[in-house]
């Protein structure tokens, strides 16, 4: 089992993608929604627990292995909040993926596995939402509410990595 | 998402939970309270 090796006091800071479901926000490859104004606890419920979206079947997702849920995220599992370290790697990511994929930025803590490109973390909040991802241009007005609920900045992605 | 295998696991304990609050609801304003000791006394 990996140990913590260090301990900050700023939270970290991801680029992240998530869908709009039943005019709620959810994560993209998992059925989970995303709570406004609270902190989003990461749990791991194994394969049996985990309902995957689209491409991410079972045999595609992230490797999950048996362990109490309230240890997520574990190294050894695929359990945690995602979030790529930046937002270069997040839009390569999304290419050849479906558009309806809001971006945005997401503050990470509590405990955080430190991957390669991204990170897999206990706690997560939405730090920024884009507002020219497709998927934001085309939702209804409820569901764009569903984005007003957590009371952070909606602001247009950096020209650069506009879609 | 492909973020690549572990490097590290890390703990990271803000000083302040990055999540907005609900806004507080404002004071009701206090009427004035008459205080004829307070009056301002003409020069």
């Amino acid at each position: 089992m990996m140990h913590v090796s260090d301990t900050y006091i700023l939270p970290i800071v991801g680029c992240r993608g998530w869908v709009l479901r039943e005019g709620k926000l959810s994560s993209y490859a998992v059925d989970n929604f995303w709570i406004p104004k609270k902190a989003n606890v990461a749990q791991c419920g194994g394969y049996e627990g985990t309902k995957f979206w689209g491409a991410h079947k079972v045999h595609l997702g992230p490797k999950l292995i048996p362990h109490a849920s309230d240890l997520a995220p574990l190294a050894e599992c695929g359990c945690g909040f995602y979030a790529f370290k930046t937002l270069p790697d997040l839009v390569e990511w999304l290419e050849n993926r479906e558009s309806s994929i809001i971006l945005g930025e997401v503050y990470l803590w509590g405990k955080v596995v430190d991957c390669q490109y991204g990170y897999r973390a206990q706690y997560a909040y939405p730090k920024r939402f884009y507002s020219n991802s497709y998927e934001y241009k085309n939702a209804y007005n409820n569901s764009i509410l569903a984005l007003h609920e957590f009371n952070v900045p909606i602001e247009a992605t950096p020209q650069r990595y506009a879609t | 998402m492909n973020i690549g295998e572990p490097q590290r696991v890390i703990e990271v304990v803000p000083l302040h939970e990055p999540v907005p609050s609900e806004p507080q609801p404002l004071e009701p304003e206090k009427e004035p309270v008459y205080d004829p000791e307070k009056e301002p006394v003409e020069p």
